[in-house]
């Protein structure tokens, strides 16, 4: 027995010899976003056609790239990727006015003034025997008489 | 729903613009310029793409991966 080309199943549409599901979606429920983010992650398995009526019908046609692709389950995959989206863009919804003081709290912290720092005054050396310090060390060992450990040599 | 006619060397994508804009449509154009002749009129409320590649391709796939490069313009846009 011949399989049918055509099978209807809740909101898809199988069609066996064009290797493509139909998926009507109502706009009402999925915004227009929802469906090309959904729509976006196909683009490697499938060929996405997006049609109808934004106000009334969304008709997403998904063609696999390979004939081997279970057509039925495409279709169901892209009604969970739907679930998906307006999932997360439910989320940001939500989130947006923590996300906005965040980042609003964010950007008051980073235009508060910075405390200026005090630097310490440079130290003044006061040297009261220039001549002594211009010797170099060994010419004033031997005029002071001291040893390698600094102590003065013994008379003996 | 056909889209997508092969008509001898050339394939017309017929694209809706109530999902992709204008610009979307010329925004993919410049993408397609480089492997094939572009060319896009206004019928019926309806844009009309003509694609006529440069060299021997798959005129369906053609018309098919433009579409696919649409709606991947259609969500940059979007998203901003």
């Amino acid at each position: 027995m011949a399989k049918k080309e055509v099978l209807s199943v809740d909101n898809l549409e199988v069609h066996r010899g064009k290797d493509s599901v139909i998926i009507s979606v109502n706009p009402k429920i999925y915004p227009l976003d929802t469906i090309f983010s959904a729509g976006y992650i196909f683009i490697d398995k499938a060929y996405v056609i997006v049609d109808g009526d934004p106000n009334e019908e969304i008709i997403v046609q998904l063609k696999a790239k390979d004939k081997k692709t279970d057509l039925e389950g495409l279709g169901r995959e892209f009604n969970n990727e739907l679930i998906n989206y307006s999932f997360y863009a439910a989320q940001t919804a939500k989130n947006m006015p923590i996300r906005t003081s965040i980042m609003q709290r964010a950007f008051f912290t980073q235009a508060q003034k910075e405390p200026e720092i005090e630097f310490a005054k440079p130290v003044e050396l006061k040297v009261e025997n220039i001549e002594e310090i211009a010797q170099p060390w060994k010419s004033r060992r031997q005029k002071v008489g001291k040893n390698k450990s600094g102590r003065k040599k013994s008379k003996s | 729903m056909e889209r997508i006619k092969v008509e001898g060397r050339k394939v017309k994508v017929e694209v809706n613009p109530a999902f992709y804009s204008h610009y979307c449509v010329q925004k993919t154009k410049e993408r397609f310029k480089k492997i094939c002749q572009v060319s896009v009129i206004k019928k019926d409320d309806m844009l009309i793409v003509t694609l006529k590649p440069n060299s021997k391709v798959n005129l369906e796939i053609l018309g098919y991966e433009f579409y696919n490069h649409l709606l991947s313009t259609a969500k940059e846009i979007r998203s901003g």
